[in-house]
Parts: C-alpha cells; sequence; structure tokens
C-alpha cells in the first residue's frame, strides 16, 4: 500500500507539472500572437501592448515559463490585469462558496440515495423498484444545467419559494443554507438516480452469496441479514465513489452558480473570459484541476483500501 | 451483418432498449429531416411576436426575437449532431491507435503517451473547454475540436488496457513467432479484438458530447448565437427566464431525451453484447461522471 502510495502520489506530481506547463504554455501553443488570442480578434493594438508588456509577452519563452512556476511555488498565480488583485486573492474569495455548494450536494446525494437505494434493494422488483428504474435513468442523463435550471423554473420562478439568486454570506448562516438548497439539489439528483441502482445491484450480489445462505441456515431473521450481514459489504463500492462525487460536484458547480447567480469559482472563471482576463481564467482553472487531481487520488485510494477486488481491474486499466 | 440484426433484435426485444433505439431512430430522423419537420425558418425574426405563450401556430411559443422555438429545437438536434458525432469519432480513432500503440510498443512511448493522457484527464472537460476556447475563439469546428481533445485520453487508456489484456494470448504469440511485424500484429491481430468494448463505449459518449457541446454554448463559449445549438437556446431562455419561461422547456426536454436515449441503449447494449465487458462495467462510474465533467 506505502508503495503505491508513493507511486500514485509521485504520478500526481508529474501530471500536476505538466497541467502547469499546458496552461503556462497555452498562449504559445495557439496559432498566432498570444496577446491578440488572450484579447480576442476585436482588441486594439494599444491594449495589446499594454497586455504584452502586462504579462511579460516580450521576454522569452523560457522566462516567462521560469517565472510562471517560480511564482507558482510560491504561491503566486499572478496579477489579474484589470484591477490589479493578486489571482490567488480573488480564488481564494471564491473558494469557500464553491467547496460549500459541493459539500452540501455530496452529502444531498448521500442523504437521498443511500436510503432509497437501500428501499429499492429491499425488494426488488417490487412496485418501487420499478418506479425508480425509469427515472433514476433520467436523472443520470440529466447534466448540472439541466436539473439546475428546472429546479429553477419549479421554485424560484414559478413557485417563488426559495431564494434562488446568490450565495448569501456566511455571516447570516440561515440564509446562507437556505441558498444552498436548490443548486445542491440541482447536483445531488445525479446521485439519486445513480446510487440506488448501483446499490441495488451489489445488493443482489451479496445476497446470492454462500456467507448470506450460511447465515439464513443459522436462522436468522431477514432483516438482520439485510442490515447486519449484507448492506455492509453492499455499501463499500458507495463509499469508494466519494472522490469522483468531489469531482462530479466541482464540475457541476460552474453551471448551478452561473444559473443561480452564486458567487464562486465557476463565475470568477466565466467573468474573467468575459474580461479576458487570462491570468485569472489561467488561476481558476488550475484550481479546478488541482481539486480533480486530488479527488482522484482519493477515489483510487479508497477503491483500493475498501476493496480489494479492484485492484484486478486497476491492472487490467494500467497493466500494472 | 447476421450478428449484428441479432444483436438489435436481442437489445430491442428489452423494454429499455426498445425505448432507447425509438428515441435515438427519432433524434437521427428529425436531425434528418430539420426542413421538412420545423414549421418556421429558425432564423425568422418577428418582433411583433415576441415571448408567445404556446399556440396552435408556435407549439412551444416563441423566443425574445419571435422566432419559433420548436423549430429551433429542432435544427438544433442537426446542430448537437453533427458537433457530438464527429468530436467523439475523432476522439475515439486518436485514443484508439495511441493506446494500441503504447499498450504494444510499451517503454518510454508507452509511458509519455500516458503522462499526456492524465494531464488531460486532470481537467473537467468543460473547464478545458472554456480555457482553450477562449484562446481560440468559439466556433462550430473549434467546439469539436475541443470536445475531442477533452475525450481522447479516455479511449487512450481503455485502448491501451484492452491491448495490455491480449497481447500476450497464445495466438498473438504465434504470430510474432512466424515473423509478423509490429504493424501486422497491431492492426491485423489486436486492432479487431478490442474494437467490440471501445465501440460500446463510442456510443455512450455520443450524448456525453452533446451535453458537453450545449453546456459550452450555454456558458457562452461553445457555438455562437444565433445559431439554434440548444445550448444557446437554454442561455437565451435563462437570460429571458423571468419573462417566459417556454424558450426553455424544448430545448430542456430535447437534451433529457436524447441523453436518457442514448444512456438506455448503451447499458442494453452492454447488457446483451459481450460478456468481456464486465470488467468496464465495474468502472462504468468514471465513464457516466464524463458526462457531467
Amino acid at each position: 500500500m506505502a508503495g503505491y502510495l508513493l507511486k500514485r502520489l509521485s504520478g500526481a506530481v508529474v501530471v500536476l507539472f505538466l497541467t502547469a506547463l499546458l496552461l503556462a504554455a497555452a498562449v504559445h501553443l495557439v496559432p498566432g500572437d498570444p496577446a491578440r488570442a488572450v484579447l480576442g480578434a476585436h482588441a486594439t493594438p494599444q491594449l495589446i501592448a499594454q497586455v504584452r508588456l502586462k504579462m511579460g509577452l516580450d521576454k522569452p519563452v523560457l522566462v516567462q515559463l521560469w517565472d510562471f512556476f517560480s511564482g507558482l511555488l510560491r504561491g503566486d498565480l499572478g496579477t489579474d490585469f484589470v484591477g490589479g488583485v493578486p489571482v490567488t486573492t480573488l480564488i481564494g474569495q471564491a473558494l469557500p462558496d464553491t467547496l460549500a455548494l459541493a459539500f452540501a450536494s455530496i452529502i444531498l446525494a448521500v442523504a437521498g440515495g443511500l436510503p432509497l437505494g437501500i428501499a429499492v434493494a429491499r425488494r426488488p422488483g417490487g412496485i418501487l423498484d420499478r418506479l425508480t428504474h425509469g427515472l433514476s435513468m433520467i436523472f443520470v442523463s440529466a447534466p448540472a444545467y439541466v436539473t439546475s435550471l428546472i429546479l429553477l423554473l419549479i421554485f424560484a420562478v414559478k413557485l417563488r419559494y426559495l431564494p434562488a439568486m446568490g450565495a448569501g454570506q456566511f455571516s447570516d448562516p440561515v440564509n446562507y443554507l437556505a441558498r444552498l438548497i436548490l443548486p445542491a439539489t440541482a447536483l445531488a439528483m445525479f446521485w439519486w438516480g445513480y446510487l440506488p441502482r448501483i446499490l441495488r445491484s451489489t445488493m443482489l450480489e451479496v445476497l446470492g452469496t454462500q456467507y448470506i445462505r450460511s447465515a439464513r441456515a443459522f436462522g436468522f431473521r431477514e432483516t438482520v441479514i439485510f442490515y447486519r450481514y449484507a448492506l455492509r459489504n453492499a455499501v463499500l463500492p458507495i463509499v469508494a465513489l466519494f472522490g469522483l462525487m468531489v469531482g462530479y460536484s466541482l464540475t457541476g458547480t460552474v453551471f448551478a452558480e452561473t444559473i443561480f447567480g452564486r458567487s464562486g469559482l465557476g463565475t470568477l472563471a466565466l467573468s474573467a473570459i468575459d474580461q479576458r482576463n487570462w491570468p485569472v481564467i489561467r488561476g481558476v482553472v488550475f484550481t479546478y484541476a488541482l481539486f480533480f487531481i486530488i479527488a482522484n487520488i482519493l477515489a483510487d485510494l479508497s477503491y483500493r483500501m475498501l476493496d480489494p477486488r479492484v485492484r484486478l481491474t486497476e491492472e487490467f486499466e494500467t497493466g500494472a | 451483418m447476421h450478428e449484428v440484426r441479432r444483436l438489435l433484435m436481442r437489445i430491442v426485444g428489452r423494454p429499455a432498449g426498445m425505448i432507447g433505439f425509438a428515441i435515438i431512430v427519432l433524434t437521427l430522423f428529425v436531425a434528418l429531416a430539420a426542413p421538412l419537420i420545423a414549421p418556421y425558418d429558425p432564423a425568422v425574426i418577428a418582433m411583433a411576436k415576441r415571448f408567445a405563450a404556446p399556440s396552435a401556430e408556435h407549439w412551444l411559443g416563441t423566443d425574445h426575437l419571435g422566432r419559433d422555438n420548436l423549430s429551433r429545437v429542432v435544427f438544433g438536434a442537426r446542430l448537437a449532431l453533427t458537433i457530438a458525432i464527429p468530436a467523439v469519432l475523432s476522439a475515439f480513432l486518436a485514443g484508439l491507435l495511441l493506446g494500441l500503440v503504447a499498450g504494444y510498443v510499451g517503454g518510454l512511448i508507452d509511458r509519455v503517451l500516458t503522462v499526456i493522457a492524465d494531464t488531460f484527464l486532470s481537467f473537467p472537460s468543460v473547464i478545458l473547454g472554456l480555457a482553450l476556447l477562449t484562446l481560440v475563439g468559439q466556433s462550430v469546428l473549434n467546439t469539436t475540436l475541443v470536445i475531442a481533445l477533452s475525450l481522447f485520453p479516455y479511449y487512450l487508456r481503455l485502448a491501451r488496457g484492452l491491448t495490455l489484456s491480449i497481447r500476450h494470448q497464445p495466438y498473438v504469440r504465434a504470430e510474432r513467432s512466424l515473423g509478423a511485424g509490429r504493424g501486422r500484429i497491431m492492426f491485423v491481430h489486436l486492432l479487431p479484438n478490442i474494437l467490440p468494448p471501445l465501440l460500446v463505449v463510442v456510443a455512450m459518449d455520443v450524448p456525453s458530447a452533446i451535453v458537453i457541446e450545449a453546456g459550452l454554448a450555454f456558458l457562452g463559449l461553445g457555438v455562437p448565437p444565433p445559431a439554434p445549438d440548444w445550448g444557446v437556446l437554454l442561455n437565451e431562455g435563462f437570460v429571458n427566464v423571468a419573462i417566459s419561461i417556454w424558450p426553455l422547456v424544448g430545448p430542456l426536454t430535447a437534451i433529457v431525451l436524447v441523453t436518457t436515449g442514448f444512456t438506455l441503449l448503451g447499458e442494453t447494449f452492454r447488457d446483451v453484447a459481450d460478456p468481456r465487458l464486465a470488467g468496464i462495467g465495474r468502472r462504468h462510474g468514471r465513464f457516466l461522471m464524463r458526462r457531467a465533467r
């Protein structure tokens, strides 16, 4: 395990380095003048000259890459060209709202998906199972912006029930939580469709094993067998999905933030794109990649720790 | 051909497969026959009729410029598929070739290709798309390329894994001892064997590509307006949501319908097609995830 951890972490560091390299070099990789690429087709020559100077585009490419990396190691992602604020400050302001939304959605996903999955697995083929099957296909298929827009239409436009717009302030916790409900639900819906299906299939698999048959032969009650013996094993793959949930929620926040008018990394990126503020775009994209890489490591590690069977699949995938 | 027909019969024999198949055939039909089906020209502006509610003339009402919502959704199907299908196919071809080479040749080439794939995988598709489209500019072609770029690493990894799992099979060794070259082994012997599982993923990725494409356009960075792209329609509908909800109804329904159709078909296909896919099924979560990324 320690060896695997070391290998996995060093792999992640390499990927992170390349991610940063890709972002640092991106303006030079697209054809044409980098300052023009950043500013778009309609920029004035003065503005282009100004940006070229501010981004150090007049220096040799290797010097620019060095500047970016040495800054990165000091925790400096550059300065935004519009307001002159350090990019890390902007990200620091936006990050809490995004993380709050991502975690709220994960909590809702588990709080809704797990009990539903247990209920479905209790009576496979029953009414609830058949009813949720069709619905879960739709939930799994609907992207985050579709669920967000539908919730916005139903609750905010038609019923005027929940506060829809903005993230609110931490200093007013009740209001802050109320504003999380709709966007977090929108991001949790995928899992309400997905978790019950997974739990149902793993539960059926587990209920067919020898040790459950033995437990039955010993005369344990069905509920005891179900909850104490079978469920524990069936829940494992779901615990292992945690890393994926983080990744999914983080991407979903871009849409949920836009649709519900929340502040956060996604809206920061989009407003930076509107202003053609490349250092901010680059910094935010890097932050997403950082969280994504961490989430993927968590996913892989939890898979391996919790379910040794997965190691076989992994070997199949990586040829390790 | 006979086998394909039998497979199709088995898929359609299940309710989920039947519904999925019907939805996809319908989508393809709508996309191909858009000018015949759409009651109006999707681009004709009629300011006098802005934000009309549904009526006999305009089944789904009109948008903020008085354009017919239904006609725009119908033409949107065409645009969605003309981006999604080439994007997925080019991602598939690039990933297949590179993965085959990485898996069979191995060594340094393998390590370099895997690390490149992992680097692209460390960006969520939508985020990578946003950053790249900012630099290269928004257009149909650029959107297609960006989606292909964000999907190809999955094919690379998958093709590589499948290649690794069969490269030491007796028939491959036998071929090698008979003096077959690398190219012959890779393309004549390995390729046909890793193709079927990859094709399932291709089918399931078309909706992923549609979702990414519409998502980028919704955020204002994919296909630029006034194209009747589903993402553009969602964006315009969202901006005017306080005035009328009707412009949103069509594209929302269309996206849910098409993605659900592909999901149903893909799941049924995986169930009936090939026991070799069981290993992939375990990792299914990963594939589904992509849709949102």
